[in-house]
């Protein structure tokens, strides 16, 4: 699947050509309708009454087109309006002296042995123009470029009724094809887009990037260094949840007030230092750290956000009824997955800005007063999740921030003057009493018996096996199992994935192949369950997505 | 409006066109006889320029699920003679609103039946103004031109008689609004001009 899709539309009644580029959106699967951003349109007028070098593409970008639709749209409109006395007053080749001057020039546009009137009057006639159609001769229609002008379209394009209906037609469909997202970088207020759908960006995200967290604690607790390599995949997909946290605060996407949705993610985040592999960060988290792959593999910035990034997640979602109740087989989480990578590309312009803005932070920290109105623009998650911080603490958390920057850019000229030092030993401790805050350390939240991910059925299953799976003396492994569930709950299939799981299949206490295990699945779906049954009696089940 | 007609631009079926138009505004009382002699007229020039009668109009009624409104040739006819400037007494006058979104999916529907005969009459008009021909050179046009004279000075009343020129003025305007209704979006074209042209 392709991290970024660029969708090419392309809209061809007979006598034009409108091709539509952009990147699809994640939004896409939620609007029911395709959502695209960062788009552009390409026009090309298919006339052969035009030579072949003036035929050139119009192109521009969404603002441009929506114009041109908007444009095209009313002039239409008017025509219909139109008695049919003033409509042939409009295009009679004979009267109306207003329009005499201008029904010249375009006639020359009309003639190619004329380019250097065209460009004359292109310069001439651009600035200021904005699109728009007017009534030209013999039925014909001027097409007022305006921004979307370029060298040889001149500024004005005569289409014939038959083009201008064409043009209109193609507008028409993608008005109805394609919703635009405003570009991120763009303050433009036009939106499209309902209010809830950041939200719902939101909760998608954190949904999809829960199994990934959930598999790799799985992994850590089984300690299987088979499973390695497959943590460090995890790890590197988790290494996204914090570009969920930048992406958030674009103020074109979300209303402030939706960041509560994150706070976990927010609270750590912003921390992120540099420093901190320096220190045995490791520690307090000492079940991770045996199937952590070296830490000179992965960034700096993953051993801090995996434990704190990560996993607070499943439990901030645990209150949250969409996530609850979502079914994470649902085929939208691995696309999500992979396009929010794209933000991310987009968001990752716009941290140096952050980064520059840190250093500002620091060289003011010693006039912080308790209301810090510049911090959270620079660091937008910073102020719900440090409430309950006094005015010192911010100020460590500035100074710890301040550090990162300067140690990232060691020429610059803000250094970080007496705090570097103290700074290592303030955000050590800030990151000590993060995790004493957050309850839901690596050690305390390594899977529970019941999950995020609990459907009724993985419910059902875990609660049966629970009754049954006596555990046979002199058993030291965990056994794996891999349940295929059909709709109606009856098991399908049982994948034993190791070798004790063969062993034993017999005494696991799991139905038969055929029976009923568990209720009818509510979507209509086949179930896969992962099924983990350890020595000491203990029934973990889990659902497998592929 | 420019909003409202992008929104709902994408329906295809019928039931969401008819959606379309009750989401616009409907026309006030005043103006109505104009939207019934506009809606008379858009029909007379579908008949003249493609040649269909009301067999075509009850098919497309019936593909439209609008059999309740327009169930027969009686019902069409009453439904066109509320237009004020035809001939005759007998009929009915009145036009409601259910039955103008009707009259105007007909319309639309049928105007996309024969796009392709509304686009070659429409790029011949386009071809004889450019050579600066009387459009009723053209045979096509001709035909049409004549057709549309005839069944309208038939139909409509002796003291709205207007010149053969006036006349052709007018089937050719109502040609060109029938290549933009025959677009998928036209239903909404065609109800807003009605209600836009009745405002004035």
């Amino acid at each position: 699947m392709p991290t970024l899709n660029s969708v090419i539309r392309r809209y061809t009644p007979p006598t034009c050509t409108l091709e539509i580029l952009a990147q699809s959106s994640p939004l896409s699967q939620w609007m029911g309708r395709t959502v695209l951003k960062q788009l552009s349109f390409e026009l090309r007028f298919d006339d052969p009454r035009i030579p072949e070098e003036r035929r050139v593409p119009i192109r521009g970008d969404r603002d441009q087109l929506e114009a041109l639709c908007d444009a095209v749209t009313s002039y239409v409109q008017e025509i219909l309006q139109q008695s049919s006395e003033n409509f042939w007053i409009n295009f009679s080749g004979n009267e109306d002296s207003s329009k005499v001057p201008q029904d010249s020039e375009l006639t020359d546009f009309q003639q190619p042995s004329s380019p250097t009137q065209t460009f004359q009057s292109f310069s001439s006639l651009t600035p200021g123009t904005k699109i728009h159609l007017e009534p030209g001769k013999y039925l014909t229609h001027n097409l007022f470029l305006g921004s979307l002008a370029n060298q040889v379209s001149g500024p004005v394009i005569q289409l014939s009724l038959l083009q201008l209906f064409d043009l209109a037609t193609a507008l028409d469909e993608y008005s109805a094809d394609v919703m635009a997202l405003p570009s991120l970088n763009k303050t433009s207020p036009i939106r499209r887009l309902p209010a809830w759908t950041p939200v719902a960006a939101v909760l998608v995200l954190s949904v999809g990037l829960l199994p990934i967290t959930l598999q790799y604690a799985n992994n850590t607790r089984q300690k299987q260094p088979s499973t390695a390599k497959k943590t460090t995949s995890a790890d590197e997909q988790v290494a996204l949840a914090p570009s969920l946290d930048f992406s958030t605060p674009q103020p074109g996407l979300t209303p402030p007030d939706n960041l509560s949705s994150l706070p976990p993610l927010g609270s750590t985040q912003p921390l992120p230092t540099d420093s901190l592999p320096q220190k045995p960060l490791t520690a307090p988290n000492s079940s991770l750290p045996s199937t952590l792959p070296p830490v000179s593999q992965l960034p700096p910035q993953d051993t801090s956000t995996i434990p704190q990034g990560t996993i607070p997640t499943l439990n901030s979602s645990q209150q949250n009824p969409t996530s609850a109740t979502g079914n994470p087989q649902i085929s939208i989480q691995p696309n999500i997955k992979q396009n929010s990578t794209g933000s991310i590309s987009q968001n990752e312009i716009g941290l140096p800005k952050k980064r520059d803005l840190l250093p500002n932070l620091s060289s003011t920290t010693g006039s912080l007063s308790p209301n810090i109105s510049p911090v959270p623009s620079s660091i937008p998650t910073l102020p719900q999740n440090y409430k309950p911080f006094d005015p010192r603490q911010l100020e460590e958390k500035t100074n710890s921030s301040g550090t990162v920057a300067s140690s990232k850019q060691p020429s610059s000229e803000l250094s970080p003057t007496s705090s570097t030092s103290s700074a290592v030993a303030d955000s050590d401790s800030l990151v000590t009493r993060l995790r004493g805050e957050s309850p839901n350390t690596s050690s305390t939240k390594a899977p529970t018996d019941s999950t995020l991910f609990d459907t009724p059925q993985i419910a059902e299953a875990r609660d049966l096996l629970k009754d049954r799976w006596q555990p046979p003396a002199g058993l030291t492994q965990t056994l794996e199992y891999s349940l295929m569930v059909g709709v109606d709950g009856t098991i399908e299939r049982i994948f034993p994935l190791n070798k004790p799981a063969r062993e034993y299949v017999d005494s696991t206490g799991m139905p038969d192949i055929g029976k009923p295990f568990v209720s009818a699945n509510r979507y209509g779906k086949n179930l896969r369950i992962r099924v983990i049954l350890s020595p000491n009696g203990k029934v973990q089940t889990l659902p497998e997505t592929d | 409006m420019l909003k409202v007609m992008h929104l709902a631009a994408n329906s295809t079926t019928s039931n969401s066109q008819w959606e379309d138009l009750t989401q616009l505004p409907a026309p006030n009382t005043v103006q109505w006889d104009n939207i019934k002699t506009q809606l008379d007229l858009v029909l007379l020039a579908v008949e003249t320029l493609t040649g269909i009668g009301s067999e075509a109009m009850l098919s497309a009624a019936t593909h439209l699920n609008l059999e309740s409104k327009v169930p027969d040739r009686v019902a069409l006819w009453r439904l066109r003679q509320s237009n004020p400037i035809r001939k005759g007494q007998g009929g009915r006058k009145k036009l409601d609103v259910e039955e103008a979104r009707s009259l105007v999916l007909i319309i639309c529907y049928l105007a996309k039946q024969h796009q392709e005969l509304i686009r070659r009459a429409v790029g011949l008009l386009e071809q004889m103004a450019q050579d600066n021909r009387e459009p009723h050179q053209a045979a096509l046009l001709g035909d049409y031109i004549d057709a549309f004279c005839n069944v309208y000075q038939e139909r409509m009343e002796e003291d709205e008689q207007i010149s053969t020129d006036l006349l052709t003025r007018l089937a050719l305007k109502l040609l060109v609004d029938l290549l933009f209704y025959s677009a998928s979006g036209g239903h909404r074209r065609l109800w807003l001009a009605l209600i836009d042209r009745s405002a004035k």
